[in-house]
């Protein structure tokens, strides 16, 4: 028996019934659990709760998977670009070389000599056309509107921690997983790097001088 | 954790290349000199008196670097930069406080002078005439490292990379913008292309300029749009402009054509 099917029938063992969709029975015994909690016990609930975790696990990762493989097919679509068009298309998005650079993972002149024609290696090749198919996947899915800005902005003002940070780390789920907004971008920050609160912690702030540039001082 | 002088360590592994943002012939001439940018040749007087050739890293701010946005400072703050060997991680973050190591500068040499580090103890100011060879120029970490350390040996207080960052990256990105239109302009006369890169970075705009957006990072993406479609505009200008001799526009790079 696969892990599916005997969640399914935990599922169904804890209702009492066979918990198939356009079920009357199961419709019905819903909707009295609802109105009649006393009729399932605490162990029971608790049960079904276990398994209602499970299956959300499941299909968070179904989801990954899915999100995974339709990145993968975007980027072998982007990678038939040259390297050269590819920049341009992001440089056009907004994104800084050096940003660039971090996010395909090689130095600012190395994205220099790609822009004046110097062959790039397959991986960076691929690389860049992941970034771009990433692009493609975040805007197209979540809605989100001016994505090199959008690369830009932290997840949180506690911590200076952006979707360029993610990426860079070869973190690209957490960039999904902030874009799709499903996950408290806290507890993402806390999964990327577990001691974020104290490498971040500062007692200095920056405030705008009277010569109008900015300065630093102590807090408080 | 955030108490310590932080180092180019993750986890007990080093990344020197993190401190660079360029070394040796990748360095471009377009880019405005900056701090943590480092030269040879120097000629400069030492302890006992001797005048040689030095390399040298600049530790002036990026604010006080200028006086009209274009032109050096007729003296600019500058510290010695000599072979060192390579510095641990408790040497970086527990010692070591008048240097900042430069490890890995010289990547493509074997020798002695493959790590230097820099020497607060031995600073001079000088002219920016004297600045001509640069050898390395420092990616935002190596930057506000190079702060960091320096704030520190001055001052005996530790204030996090990350907030120098908020602080410098303003004009970091001014300096990538410069540089990027230097390369795609593509004109002969390096000032007069910082200069109207200025101009077009201080143009008002509804009462406010880009370079003031400059503060604000999440305006960056649609300042360097807006650059790009500026120097699109100007190159179709550029090239609908009726030139004599040859058909080719006069002062026009090669990279500047993948714009059309």
């Amino acid at each position: 028996m696969t892990d599916t099917s005997v969640r399914n029938a935990a599922v169904e063992s804890a209702l009492g019934t066979r918990a198939t969709a356009g079920d009357s029975t199961f419709r019905r015994n819903l909707t009295e659990t609802r109105l009649t909690p006393p009729r399932l016990t605490t162990t029971k609930v608790g049960g079904i709760r276990g398994v209602a975790r499970a299956l959300r696990d499941d299909v968070d990762d179904l989801h990954k998977r899915t999100h995974e493989n339709e990145w993968r097919k975007a980027a072998a679509e982007r990678g038939k670009a040259s390297v050269m068009s590819m920049l341009t298309e992001l440089a056009d998005l907004g994104f800084a070389w050096r940003d660039i650079a971090r996010m395909v993972g090689v130095s600012v002149p190395a994205v220099q000599k790609w822009r004046k024609g110097e062959k790039a290696s397959g991986d960076s090749r691929h690389r860049i056309a992941s970034l771009l198919a990433a692009c493609d996947l975040i805007t197209s899915h979540y809605m989100v509107d001016e994505i090199a800005s959008w690369f830009e902005m932290p997840l949180s003002s506690s911590a200076p921690v952006t979707p360029i940070v993610l990426y860079a780390a070869n973190r690209a789920d957490l960039v999904f997983e902030f874009a799709s907004g499903h996950v408290d971008p806290e507890a993402l920050l806390s999964e990327f790097d577990p001691d974020w609160r104290e490498r971040y912690r500062s007692d200095f702030e920056v405030f705008e001088a009277g010569d109008g540039n900015r300065s630093i001082r102590m807090k408080g | 954790m955030s108490k310590d002088l932080e180092s180019p360590y993750a986890e007990g592994v080093s990344d020197w290349d993190a401190l660079y943002r360029a070394r040796g012939d990748e360095v471009s001439a377009t880019r405005p000199i900056f701090t943590g940018d480092i030269f040879t040749g120097v000629l400069l007087p030492g302890s006992t008196g001797k005048t040689k050739a030095r390399s040298v890293v600049v530790l002036q701010h990026p604010c006080s670097m200028r006086t009209n946005g274009v032109d050096l400072a007729w003296q600019v703050l500058v510290a010695e930069v000599t072979n060192r060997k390579e510095i641990d991680e408790p040497g970086w973050t527990d010692g070591n406080f008048n240097l900042m190591p430069l490890p890995d500068i010289r990547p493509d040499v074997t020798t002695q002078s493959q790590h230097q580090a820099a020497n607060f103890d031995n600073l001079y100011t000088v002219a920016p005439a004297d600045l001509t060879s640069r050898i390395a120029s420092l990616s935002p970490f190596g930057v506000n490292l190079l702060l960091q350390r320096w704030v520190h040996y001055s001052s005996r207080v530790v204030v996090p990379t990350h907030t120098f960052h908020e602080q410098t990256v303003a004009f970091y990105e001014e300096a990538d913008l410069i540089e990027d239109w230097c390369d795609e302009a593509g004109g002969d006369d390096l000032r007069e292309e910082t200069q109207a890169c200025l101009d077009w970075l201080r143009a008002d705009r509804d009462g406010s300029t880009y370079q003031e957006l400059l503060k604000n990072p999440q305006s960056h993406s649609m300042i360097r749009r807006a650059m790009r479609q500026e120097l699109k505009e100007r190159n179709r200008a550029e090239n609908n402009r009726p030139h004599e001799g040859s058909g080719n526009p006069v002062g026009l790079s090669p990279p500047l054509r993948h714009f059309e």
